[in-house]
Order: C-alpha cells, then sequence, then structure tokens
C-alpha cells in the first residue's frame, strides 16, 4: 500500500509516548467521533514519533494526490475544523499546519515543506526515516518502503556469507549507538570466531539514562528496522536465538515488539529457515524489571538468565562466553537499525556522512531548556553548537545558554566554551564527556550545576547495583558530600576530596556504571568550579535551585514594583503594597520560590 | 622454559617467578607464591566476584602497564605483575577508605575480629583515618534461627556467602536485596532464613557480618586453641577445626586446606559439637541393682563384666558372648574390642551394626566383590564423566558429597542423573531424573546396564520398576553417552533389605561404563570397623574367621590363642533361641537403631548387658553395667570414611571428667584375664600398622594431614562374578496400612551424640514425617498436624510435612529422634514398613 494506491484521504494521529502524553488519545477520539458524524471515509493510522515532541500532538492529513500536511499541537476541539476545511474542502488549515511533506504531489500554497523547516535543515533522517511517517504495526507499510530489502539481499537475492556481512559492517565503520561507541565489525567478528551449539544476539533496549528515549522512538515507530538489523546480525555471527532485553517501562515498544514478530513469524521472515535460506532465528522480548544497570551488557544477560541484574568481571568477554555462558553478540537498538539502513543505501552513501572514525548518523533526544525538544538526527560531528541553535532552536524564553549535559548521569556537562566541539566519541571523552547513548539535556543560566551534579550522582548512587565498593559506597560518598555542598555546609577541602575519589571510582569500578558516575560532577567541577566555591565560600546559590541555601531578597535596582510576587506567596512573608517595592520578611519566609517564579523581571533572587 | 608443560603458565609477581596451571587467576599464583593481596572477595574455590576491587594490581605485558584485578585476570605467560607500588597502595587505600567508611569500626566486640579480612587487609596497606564522613547503617542484629546470625551493618558485599550457597550448597537461600547503598544480602523481604544451616556463609565471610551465633562472646579468634580433627558424625570425613578456649569448645570452623571437604562442613560437623560439653553425659559408672542403678567405682565396674565374661565363656562356651559395637569408634578401639573378645576371651561374636543389616556388603564387601567393591574415592568426582545419584539423597543425607559434585559439574559441565524412590531435589538441576517402584531397584539397573552394554532394556525390566519410559531412556542415553559414571548408593540403597543385589547390580553398570560405585555408609568409622574385624566371621583385614591359618597369623601377632570361630547363624536367632547369656554393648544404641522392634525384647532378655556410652540411650537403659566414654572430640585415634582413607583425630577439647576412651575399657578388661597394656592410642595404632593387612604402615606419626587411604587392593584380588535377582520385591498393602513407610536420617541428625547437641535439636527438634500433600489430604490432614504413624509393629507420633518429594503412596519417616523410634515400624530383617497415618 503505497501513497500511489491511496484512494481515500488518509489521517495519522502521533501516539508515540509523547504523543499519548500530549493527550493524543483524546485527540484520536475526537477525530473517530467526527469522522462518524461528518460522515468522511478516511482511514486512521496510529503511527509514532516523528521526532517533534515539542509540537505534540501532531496530526498528518494525507489527500489522495496531495502532498501530507502536519498539524502541530492539535487539541481535540481544532479536530472539527481540520475536517471540514481540509478533508471536505481540500483547503489545509494554514493556521495551525506546521508542515507539509511527500513533496512529490501537487503542493499546498502558505504551507512550508517539512525539509525547509529550520530544524530540519541540517538533520539527516536515515534511521528515523520511517518514525512517525508510517503505521509502525503493519508490515506491508514497512516493506513498502522498501524495508527487508537489506535482509533479501543478504539472505535470498544475493546470498552473502556471513563473513561477508561482517566485512560490509567493519567497513561501513558503525560504532556501537548505546554508548561506548564499539566497533559494530569487530565485535561480529570475535563472536562469529567462536564455536558453540549455541549463540545468542541481543538487543540492549533498556534505554535508562534521564533525557534519553531515542531507542523507544525507534521501537515505537519503526520496529521493523531493529528487527530487521538483528536478524542481519544474527546470520553474520551464526546465532541461533536472540533476544530483545526492553524495559518494562516501555509498554507501547514491548507491544509493538510483539506484534511486529508475531507478524514476521508468520511471513517468514523469522523462524526455522528465514526466506528459504536455511538460516533458522527467533526473537523473543524479555522485558526488565527497572535496573539502569541491567543496561550493562553482563547485567542485561544475568537479567535473562532470571538472575540479578549485577555485572560480573571480564574476561571473558561476552563475545566469548555471555548469555548462560556462550558466545553472546549485544547491541543496542539504534546499532541494528543503522545496520539495516547501511546494507539498504550501500556503504558508499553512508560513511560519507560521519568522521573518518565513525560512519553514518546519530539520533538525539534533545531536551531541557530548548525550543524544539525532541529527537533529531544528524551526522556524527556536528558541533554541539549547530545540534543545540539550529536544530535545536536555541534556548527559549531569552535565557542564556549555560550548560549541555551529554550522555546523561554518565556523561559530562559542557560549558559554553566548548559549544564548537564536534559530536564524536573520541572528542566527547576527551572534553570529560561521553556521546553515551545521546541524549542532550540543555541547561539554562537559571539551572544550578552543582544541584545538577547531585541530582545525576543520586541517580547513579541509588542505581547502583552494590556489587563493588567505589560504586557502591564511593557514590554514595560523593552524594553526600554535594548534597552537603548544595546545604551550605561545604568545605574547599571537599572540592579536592571530591575530586580524587572521583578519579579514582572511574579507574576501579567493575563496570560502565561506576566508571563514568562521577563524570558529571568531575566535567562540571571542571568548566563551573567558582559556582561551587560560591557555595562553599559565601553560602550563595548563584541560581537560587538549593533550597538550602535560598535567601530571597528583592532587588530595589530592578523591580518594576508590579505586585505580581506579593499574592503567591503562602506566608505573608511578602510584605508591601501595589506600587511599592516589597520587602520579604525573614522570618516568615520559606523559601518556597514562588515569588522567584513569579518575577517576570529577574528583579527576586 | 622450552621444558615447561603446555598446560602451565609462568609469570613474575613482584620479581619471584611461579609456574601455575592454565587458566588460574593472577590471585593464584600470587597465593602460589607467598604474596598477600588484600583481596576480600576472593576464594580459589568459588566463581570469581570481582567486587571488592581491593585485588588491583599492575600487569605489564609486552611493555605496557595497565591496572588490573589479579582475581579476574588469568595468569599468562611472561607477564610482570607488581602488586606493592605507590599507585596500587594508593588505590587500594581509597577503596579501604570506602569500606571503612561504610563499615563499623566496633572491633572490641565484634565476635570476627582477629579473624577479620577487613582488619588484615587495613592493617597491611598501613590504612589511616579515613576522610570520608558517611552515615553507617544502624540496623539491629538479625537472629532468625537458631544458628546463623547476621549484621547488615558490618557487611562489605563482597558477595561470598551468597555464591557459596548457590555454587557449592545449592540452596541459594540468601541472594542480593534492594540497590544502592541500601543493598544488602539476605532472603527476599527479610523473610526468616530457611536452609539447611550448613554455615558455609559464615565460614566464608571475611568480616563479621555473618556468625555463629552458637558462639557469641565466647572468645576472640587469638583466644583460641585450634585443633584439626575429623567430624564425628557421617561417613565422608570431614575435617573440623575445634576452637577451644581455656578447656571450653566455644566453636567448630572448617578448614580450606587439608582434608577432603575443602572447607565444607553440613550444620551436624558445624554446629553439632555441642555434645561435648552437654550436661547430660555420663561422668561415672552405673550398675543396676534390682530396678535401681546406682553409681560406681570404675574398678569396680570393669571387674564385674570381665568376670562375667569370663564367667559365660566358661559355663555356656564361647557363643554365649557377643558383642555389638558402633561405628563411631576410631580403629583402636575397634581393634581392641575385638582382639580382647578374641585373644582375650576366646569369644568371637562380634558385630556392628551395619554387619548385622548387611554382612555381604560389611565384613563380607570384599568377599562380595573383590576388586569392584563400592569402595572409591573421591578423586573420582572429578574424572567422572557423571554423576549418577541412585537411591540417594546426597543433599540430605551426605551434604558435604554434594558439596564436592557440585564445583565439579560447575567446573566440568559434568552431567548429573538421579533416580529414587522418591522425588529428591537436587541443585543445580540433574540432566535426567528417573523415579522407581521401592523394591524393583534391581530390574532398573539391569535394564541401565543392558543399555550401557549397547542393548536394549527388557521391557518387563521396566514394567517391574515402573519407570516412564521416555525418562528412562533420556537417563538410559544420557548415561551411556556421558560415560565413566560415579554412581553414588545412598541411605535408601544402603538400608534396603535387597541392598546386597542392588548394590551388585549398581556396581555391575558403573563397570560396563568404565565408572565406579560408592556406597553410602552411615558412620564415621564403619569402614574401620568393617576393616578392625569387628564381625563374627572375618578378622582384621578381612581374613576369615573360620581359617585357621587366619586365626594362627594372629595367635602369633598377638602371642594368645585366637579362636577358629565357625559362624553359627545371625545373631538375631541366637538372641531368639537365648544362646547369647552374656551381650556387651559399645558406643551405640542397637535398641533404637536396628530395624525392627523386636530386638529391644531380644536384648532385654539377655542375662548380663553391659553397654559403654557418652549418654544414657535406649539400650543403657536396659543395661546392668554402663561405662561412661569419652567421644571421639576428646581423644587422639584414627577413622576411616567411606572412600578408604585413614585420618588422625586429635584431642580437640579436654576429655569430660569420668569418662574413658574406649580402648582404655576394652585394654582393662583383657588386663583381667592377662592381656598386655598400652601407653597410648598411638601404641595400639602402630600395632594395627604392624599386624592388619592393608595398614601397613598408617601409624599416627605417617597419617598426617589430609590422611592415608588404605590398601585394600592387595586384599580385594579381582573381580568376582555377581549374581543378583532381578525379581522386586513388594510390600503388600493391607487396607488398615495402606501407606509404605521408608526411613531416613534428618539432615541434623545422625546417631547417638546429635540428640544431645543443643544447636541442632533447636533447629530440628522432634520426629517428623513427610507425605504427599494429597494423600495428606485424603486423610484430612495438613502441614504441621500432629500425626501418628502405625504399623503392625508400633507406632510413633510425629509431625507431618506435606510435600511433593514423597510421591502417592510412600511416607518418609527419620529416625533419631528419642521418643519415637522408626526403626521399630518395620520387622526385622525389613527396613521399610506398610503403615497408616492418622491424626494424633
Amino acid at each position: 500500500m503505497t501513497t500511489a494506491t491511496l484512494t481515500k484521504p488518509r489521517i495519522y494521529v502521533g501516539l508515540g509516548t509523547c504523543g499519548i502524553a500530549s493527550g493524543g488519545r483524546a485527540v484520536l477520539a475526537k477525530l473517530r467521533d467526527e469522522l462518524a458524524s461528518q460522515q468522511i471515509e478516511a482511514d486512521v493510522i496510529e503511527t509514532a514519533c516523528v521526532g517533534l515532541c515539542h509540537a505534540e500532538v501532531l496530526v498528518d492529513v494525507h489527500m489522495p494526490d496531495h502532498s501530507r500536511v502536519i498539524y502541530q499541537k492539535v487539541k481535540p476541539d481544532d479536530v472539527p475544523q481540520i475536517l471540514t476545511e481540509h478533508v471536505k474542502k481540500g483547503a489545509p488549515v494554514a493556521k495551525k499546519a506546521l508542515a507539509q511533506w511527500r513533496m512529490d504531489k501537487p503542493v499546498y500554497d502558505g504551507i512550508p515543506a517539512f525539509e525547509q523547516l529550520d530544524l530540519n535543515q541540517k538533520q539527516i533522517r536515515f534511521i528515523l526515516q520511517n518514525c512517525g511517517v508510517i503505521d509502525p504495526d503493519s508490515l506491508d507499510e514497512y516493506i513498502a518502503r522498501g524495508g527487508y530489502a537489506s535482509l533479501r539481499k543478504v539472505l535470498a537475492e544475493e546470498k552473502w556469507t556471513p563473513e561477508q556481512v561482517v566485512e560490509f559492517i567493519t567497513k561501513s565503520k558503525l560504532r556501537g549507538r548505546g554508548g561506548g561507541g564499539f566497533d559494530t565489525g569487530w565485535k561480529w567478528q570475535e563472536c562469529a570466531k567462536y564455536k558453540a551449539d549455541e549463540k545468542f544476539i541481543l538487543c540492549n533496549a533498556d534505554e535508562g539514562d534521564p533525557g534519553a528515549f531515542m531507542d523507544r522512538a525507534l521501537l515505537e515507530g519503526d520496529p521493523h528496522s531493529v528487527i530487521e538489523g538483528m536478524i542481519i546480525g544474527g546470520y553474520a555471527i551464526g546465532a541461533t536465538f536472540a533476544y530483545i532485553y526492553c524495559r518494562a517501562e516501555y509498554p507501547l515498544a514491548v507491544k509493538r515488539l510483539n506484534h511486529s514478530l508475531a507478524e514476521l513469524r508468520k511471513r517468514g521472515y523469522l523462524g526455522k529457515n528465514i526466506l528459504g535460506s536455511g538460516y533458522s532465528l527467533d526473537i523473543m522480548v524479555k522485558e526488565g524489571a527497572g535496573a539502569f544497570v541491567c543496561g550493562e551488557s553482563t547485567a542485561l544477560q544475568y537479567s535473562i538468565e532470571g538472575k540479578r541484574g549485577m555485572p560480573r568481571p571480564r574476561p571473558p568477554q561476552s563475545v566469548e562466553a555471555g548469555l548462560w555462558d556462550k558466545p553472546t553478540v549485544l547491541n543496542n537498538v539504534e546499532t541494528f537499525a543503522n545496520v539495516t539502513r547501511i546494507i539498504q543505501i550501500g556503504l558508499e552513501k553512508y560513511t560519507g556522512y560521519g568522521t573518518e572514525k565513525s560512519g553514518g548518523t546519530k539520533i538525539f533526544a534533545l531536551s531541557g531548556a530548548i525550543k524544539n525538544a525532541g529527537l533529531i538526527e544528524v551526522p556524527i560531528g556536528m558541533t554541539i553548537r549547530e545540534v543545540i541553535y539550529d536544530v535545536g532552536g536555541g534556548i527559549p524564553k531569552k535565557k542564556k545558554f549555560k550548560a549541555v549535559a551529554i550522555g546523561g548521569p554518565s556523561g559530562g556537562l559542557l560549558p559554553e566554551a566548548k559549544l564548537d566541539l564536534p559530536i564524536d566519541f573520541e572528542t566527547l571523552t576527551e572534553a570529560g564527556a561521553m556521546m553515551g547513548s545521546g541524549s542532550l539535556v540543555v541547561c539554562d543560566e537559571t539551572t544550578c550545576m552543582v544541584e545538577l551534579s547531585r541530582f545525576f550522582m543520586e541517580f547513579c548512587a541509588d542505581e547502583s547495583c552494590g556489587k563493588c565498593t567505589p560504586c557502591l559506597v564511593g557514590n554514595t560518598a560523593l552524594l553526600e558530600m554535594l548534597a552537603r555542598i548544595t546545604r551550605g555546609e561545604g568545605k574547599l577541602e571537599d572540592l579536592v576530596l571530591m575530586e580524587e575519589l572521583g578519579k579514582q571510582i572511574m579507574s576501579m569500578s567493575l563496570c560502565g556504571l561506576g566508571k563514568s558516575s562521577p563524570s558529571p560532577m568531575l566535567s562540571a567541577m571542571r568548566y563551573f568550579r567558582e559556582e561551587f566555591e560560591s557555595h562553599i565560600v559565601d553560602k550563595i546559590c548563584p541560581t537560587a535551585q538549593c533550597v538550602g541555601l535560598r535567601r530571597y531578597e528583592v532587588l530595589p535596582q530592578v523591580c518594576t514594583k508590579c505586585g505580581a510576587c506579593i499574592k503567591p506567596c503562602p506566608t505573608g512573608a511578602m510584605m508591601g503594597a501595589r506600587k511599592e517595592i516589597p520587602f520579604i520578611n525573614k522570618d516568615l519566609c520559606i523559601e518556597c520560590g514562588l515569588c522567584y517564579d513569579k518575577c517576570q523581571f529577574n528583579a527576586i533572587r | 622454559m622450552t621444558d615447561q608443560p603446555k598446560n602451565t603458565v609462568t609469570l613474575t609477581i613482584d620479581g619471584v617467578s611461579v609456574t601455575v596451571e592454565k587458566g588460574k587467576k593472577i590471585y593464584d599464583a600470587a597465593i602460589k607464591a607467598g604474596i598477600y593481596l588484600p583481596g576480600l572477595c576472593y576464594d580459589p574455590k568459588l566463581t570469581r566476584f570481582g567486587g571488592c576491587r581491593m585485588c588491583v594490581v599492575e600487569i605489564t605485558r609486552k611493555g605496557r602497564t595497565q591496572s588490573k584485578w589479579a582475581c579476574c585476570e588469568p595468569a599468562s605467560d611472561g607477564v610482570e605483575v607488581v602488586t606493592n607500588s605507590p599507585r596500587i597502595r594508593k588505590k587500594q587505600q581509597v577503596m579501604m577508605e570506602f569500606l571503612l567508611a561504610a563499615h563499623p569500626l566496633d572491633c572490641p566486640t565484634c565476635n570476627a575480629s582477629g579473624s577479620c579480612g577487613l582488619q588484615d587487609a587495613a592493617y597491611f596497606i598501613k590504612q589511616t583515618r579515613g576522610r570520608i564522613p558517611l552515615k553507617r547503617r544502624d540496623e539491629p542484629l538479625l537472629i532468625d534461627n537458631p544458628v546463623i546470625e547476621r549484621d547488615y551493618n558490618k557487611c562489605i558485599m563482597c558477595g561470598k556467602c551468597v555464591v557459596i550457597c548457590d555454587e557449592v550448597q545449592g540452596n541459594g537461600a540468601i541472594g542480593f536485596q534492594k540497590r544502592g547503598y541500601n543493598a544488602e544480602v539476605g532472603t527476599p523481604f527479610r523473610i526468616p532464613l530457611v536452609c539447611d544451616y550448613c554455615g558455609q556463609c559464615l565460614h566464608v565471610c571475611p568480616v563479621g557480618s555473618i556468625q555463629d551465633h552458637t558462639e557469641r562472646y565466647k572468645g576472640h579468634a587469638w583466644e583460641y586453641e585450634k585443633t584439626n580433627t575429623i567430624c564425628p558424625y557421617c561417613a565422608v570425613g570431614c575435617t573440623i577445626v575445634a576452637n577451644v578456649k581455656r578447656g571450653d569448645l566455644a566453636k567448630v570452623t572448617s578448614n580450606d586446606w587439608i582434608g577432603v571437604n575443602n572447607g565444607n562442613l553440613c550444620a551436624r560437623g558445624r554446629f553439632g559439637h555441642g555434645f561435648v560439653q552437654s550436661a547430660q553425659r555420663l561422668r561415672q559408672p552405673v550398675m543396676r541393682r534390682g530396678e535401681a542403678r546406682e553409681p560406681v567405682e570404675w574398678e569396680r565396674a570393669l571387674d564385674s563384666i570381665a568376670a562375667r565374661i569370663k564367667e559365660t565363656v566358661e559355663r555356656h562356651g564361647p557363643g554365649a558372648v557377643a558383642a555389638i559395637a558402633g561405628e563411631g569408634m576410631p580403629l583402636e578401639d575397634a581393634y581392641l574390642l575385638q582382639k580382647v573378645m578374641r585373644a582375650g576371651f576366646g569369644a568371637g561374636r562380634i558385630e556392628t551394626l551395619s554387619n548385622l543389616r548387611s554382612p555381604a556388603l560389611n565384613s563380607g564387601l570384599f568377599d562380595t566383590f573383590g576388586a569392584l567393591a563400592p569402595v572409591t574415592g573421591y578423586d573420582f568426582t572429578r574424572r567422572a564423566g557423571a554423576f549418577f545419584f541412585f537411591g540417594a539423597d546426597a543433599e540430605k543425607e551426605n551434604p558435604v558429597i554434594a558439596n564436592m559434585v557440585r564445583p565439579v559439574m560447575r567446573d566440568h559441565d559434568t552431567p548429573l542423573f538421579v533416580a529414587n524412590a522418591r522425588d529428591i531435589l537436587f541443585a543445580p538441576k540433574e540432566r535426567a531424573r528417573l523415579r522407581y517402584r521401592y523394591g524393583a531397584e534391581t530390574a532398573l539397573l539391569a535394564a541401565l546396564t543392558a543399555v550401557a552394554k549397547g542393548g536394549a532394556a527388557d521391557a518387563a525390566l521396566l514394567t517391574a520398576a515402573d519407570v516412564d519410559g521416555e525418562a528412562f531412556a533420556r537417563l538410559a542415553g544420557g548415561l551411556k553417552a556421558a560415560g565413566a559414571p560415579l554412581v553414588f548408593l545412598g541411605k535408601e540403597i544402603h538400608d534396603h533389605p535387597r541392598s546386597e543385589d542392588i548394590v551388585k547390580a549398581a556396581v555391575e553398570l558403573a563397570a560396563a561404563l568404565g565408572g565406579r560405585a560408592l556406597l553410602y555408609r552411615e558412620y564415621a568409622n564403619t569402614m574401620g570397623a568393617n576393616d578392625m574385624g569387628l564381625s563374627s566371621t572375618h578378622l582384621p583385614g578381612y581374613l576369615p574367621a573360620g581359617d585357621p591359618d587366619a586365626a594362627e597369623r594372629y595367635a602369633r601377632a598377638w602371642g594368645r590363642a585366637v579362636p577358629v570361630y565357625a559362624a553359627a547363624g545371625p545373631l538375631f536367632g541366637a538372641l531368639e533361641r537365648g544362646e547369647i547369656k552374656t551381650l556387651v554393648v559399645a558406643g551405640c544404641d542397637p535398641v533404637s537403631a536396628l530395624y525392627g522392634a523386636e530386638w529391644k525384647g531380644l536384648i532385654q532378655n539377655v542375662e548380663y548387658l553391659a553397654a559403654t556410652a557418652p549418654f544414657d540411650n535406649e539400650t543403657t537403659k536396659l543395661a546392668h553395667v554402663t561405662l561412661p566414654t569419652q567421644t571421639a572430640m576428646e581423644r587422639p585415634g584414627m577413622f576411616t570414611n567411606n572412600e578408604g582413607r585413614v585420618q588422625l583425630l586429635r584431642r580437640a577439647a579436654p576429655p569430660q571428667q569420668g569418662a574413658w576412651a574406649e580402648w582404655e575399657i576394652f585394654q582393662e578388661l583383657g588386663r583381667r584375664v592377662g592381656m598386655p597394656l598400652y601407653a597410648g592410642p598411638e601404641k595400639v595404632a602402630e600395632e594395627i600398622a604392624r599386624v592388619v593387612p592393608g595398614y601397613e604402615g598408617l601409624t599416627h606419626s605417617k597419617v598426617t594431614w589430609g590422611g592415608s587411604l588404605v590398601d585394600y587392593a592387595s586384599r580385594a584380588g579381582g573381580p568376582r562374578a555377581l549374581a543378583f535377582s532381578t525379581a522386586p520385591v513388594a510390600w503388600s498393602a493391607d487396607g488398615a496400612h495402606p501407606l509404605l513407610a521408608l526411613i531416613g536420617n534428618s539432615l541434623y541428625h545422625l546417631g547417638i551424640l546429635s540428640p544431645h547437641a543443643p544447636a541442632l535439636v533447636e533447629i530440628d527438634p522432634r520426629a517428623w514425617v513427610e507425605a504427599h500433600p494429597e494423600d495428606a489430604a485424603g486423610l484430612g490432614l495438613r502441614d504441621g498436624d500432629e500425626v501418628v504413624v502405625e504399623s503392625r509393629n508400633g507406632a510413633i507420633h510425629a509431625m507431618l510435612k506435606t510435600t511433593y518429594r514423597s510421591p502417592r503412596g510412600i511416607v518418609y519417616i527419620m529416625k533419631n529422634f528419642s521418643g519415637a523410634p522408626a526403626a521399630h515400624l518395620p520387622a526385622h530383617g525389613d527396613a521399610a514398613a506398610r503403615v497408616a497415618l492418622r491424626k494424633a
């Protein structure tokens, strides 16, 4: 069912987790009601995240022989208008429309093309090409857009040997997208070397970093691209069984995966003798139980085995003795999607993007103080500044950029000065951050770096499995010291000690969790040391985020005497009348911060 | 290095060159080189954990230096390891700072102080005061069972307890719970600990987090005098370490480095030592006068016994005197008993409990099997192609055998097969399992042998054994494919009325596959008692008692006449016919232990009964004279375990006032008929080493740590032809007694000592019976009910445990509980009985 065969209007509703959270279900219900009452015949398709999370709920209207129009921030009340004007009368509601795409058809005037949107100028949609475009539950639609061509090419049409597959991937310079940046081709080659009665290929979909949602979007929006890559990988290493380890917090992804797998089994893409090639593989979805550390490869394997997810020391590496002590390859969701696409589009086009050491594109999840929060896909090697300002649209509310947290709780906090660094594995590691899975959390000037370090450290300390000493005790010790600083009880010597301990934790820990957990704190101390010192020496939190250090005062020079701060004060500490500079009674103030939030002129600090 | 064997590697650690097997870790090499590493989570017998991070070392390979962890990094050729550079020390000091920030520094009141790995490591790396202020955990001591107490505050999360509980003990009773700083080792939701109470966890705990509750505040490590000796309970022969402070036996620990058990012990061995200092110990000889029993002097008691035996022999002939000996007696005592009886009094009717049950598997062992005798060294476990537990509930009967098997299964992937009349459990999981009909063991074994030899199993045999065809095919095929099995025959076979035939059939199966059989033996010195000739039919060294040459041999050695004793039929018949006038019972309780309620009456009717025992028991209550004895923990001596290994007992605790070692008693009896005295048990052992075939050279000074194997080969000769019947035996049900009762030992009790070990009694206080839940429900009974188990021969009270381990129609009863003599349910000559259950 390609667009050419479109005979009646087709309406897509963005029902990824982001769409649902923004009220997509209500829009869908209203849409169905309206279609019935207006007696319009149309296909309604539940699609997933296209990456424009800031613009959800997205509704696409695709009229036969016309381009497809994206409506943004749709509320149930907007639905009747869109149906009446666009579907019935053929005139898009330009006010609500964000863009139009599938431009091969007649174009509507007054609506920008999707590719010409500012945020899309520098994006390359390789991996995300289907997300939010197709019905993820429809295998036919995936195939219609070139899906399973790679698998057919490898297994049926060109009958590649497993060695050829490995060689191809090695040449593509594909590196693991899970954070470590391990050379995928090399990993496969190592595993293929071992002979065993059973081998496993695993997909790591235990995306736990706060602020990361690339894998979720892929699994919800284009599950087949991941599965296809997995089958190819399984063939390359000679896997006998495969698991997708998906966190249980992604119910929609799990549902879509299971649906897709069942359909594939029926259609001969999965199971015994895939596509008549003689190669057999089945895939099972295994749900995690909510432990961050289970994203670590050995812990993930123990979790699949039904044991407590705890990392184990290496050697042996997983490629030699992993799951159930059999040779095992574990790759990230995005890596598998890349495999599919590389074989589909060929080496030349793929390696045309990226850097010398690392090919292709990378999906990032933009969140925090940024206009275009959502998913983006850019070539590896683009600078952080381009990502944040050109693609992300910059910082909203005219606030100033302060830092960007790359790689979540294992990454680092980079300041303005580092914005021109290209995003690739080596450069970021050097700068004290890491690519991680691809979360970019942007902080504006109101974010306290001490508090943010504390937050990340708390996350890591809570998620430590308890196995190795540095992570078990060390992270908690650092957390305690950070918390002390945010309460104004820190000492300058602490900073020296924290730095020493942080480095030792990173060098002595057993798994990636401990090896990277002090990283945000260390990078914050490196780039924002004066902020730490001001907490310790002056007992002042420059952003007033640290509750323990809040002492509010009104700045008379800035105050416009609007009086907006007086009403919200719950204790009556904010005193004064209209047209007067208010005064804060320190005895009554509970440092709740409501006045600070209310003041539009930054007159309270 | 050209002539270096292929399977070894040579590396340098701190300048010391050391060669180890391939696959060993750098830590192992350091141990071998005598270099201490302050690691806290490493144990050579466990899978590496890699948690404490203290064993960090610097490794230089091909000019490149890296920090690695000695416990995880395989030793490889030519690497240079540095364990003591300033960089390493700095790293270790930071790790120790972390550990000590979380660990309470209450060493003065900690039980582990002085034997604490954390203390040692901190001291070794010259730890100074920590800089990390951290709130320590503050949780109360967790005491939810009689023997193992836990202190979460002290735990350093080294994981050894969790790993040993899972890998070696197969219990998996504890695991990691919670996350982050709150992570802890324990049971889910902190439900009370229910496990085998083996205490392996507290043995490996490097700190004071898991402790022996029975030892609390009794002493610090440095105050104890530690003695290696042998566990007095079962026939495995574990080395135990007695910890004595100023004459008080405070606790038993184990030793990873010597003996057969690799530091493993079961609950009996570790916590069952309380009998030594029990207030119930007999401390003075007692004589019966009318109904009353009154204390007497040793001389008078001994005179009475000696005179009585002599008189009986003179009046009624040597056949009127008999002795029944316990198998918890060391070799010296066993040897002297038979020597004094034979050469001193001319009496040859000497038995042990095991020999009374099955002479062909005990004193007649080598006559029956020759070289095929089911006595196999434990080292065969490492060579075996498979383990086959037949009628064996190793986890409950010989837990330490199971402890030996599990690491081999872990390291070599050796498959395990299980066949049993009950649905016993074993962890890790067996490759195939089978349940057969009790009584049809030989049929099943014959069918397995047929398959092993490449043929097909006779369908009639499978029908007789009532086995599932598919499961049989899996098991038979698996055994054949694996080859060289170690067939372990358990208590169910040992006690079986057809045990002789079953063991023959099992030996044949093992031989057909190139494997070996090992027969469960009940007591610590059962094998030694056989070796020492505690038998009517055999002299020491299995020489036939009816052979004049053999008698002549010992007559020469002993300088006194030895009677040529033609066996006059079983003791049971002789007692029934009233032929036995004087009976000596040494170190056992035949009234409770022998199957058949008839024994009590028969023993009671003997004209004169002399008994030796450390505690009063059902037999001593009937005795005319009772002599208090020392237990094996209080005296030197030797035991021979069920693999035929002679091991040295040392005086682990001071002897209790008034109690004598049995060898002293026997030599005093001998002195009264003109036999010589010995200066000590080592002198008796020297005589054994001189005169008993197979024991050449095994004196106390020669049998050192690790023991020595008895040379049975010279005595055994070639293999014997093994004929056995495959016809099943049936226990006909009658309406009143529909269930078949099998009798076993509780994991926590064995022999005459355990009822006097307070910790074991607290864990397992009273008799219990296992039944299938549906059988119980059919009778209107529920788990935990008080029930009466009744057979045609008697009835006992017990607590009901419903479990799927018991198949329908079979109940399983524990013996060894005073007041509930389960052995009295079957008739004499049987080991199972038809019974009925009803609510008490």
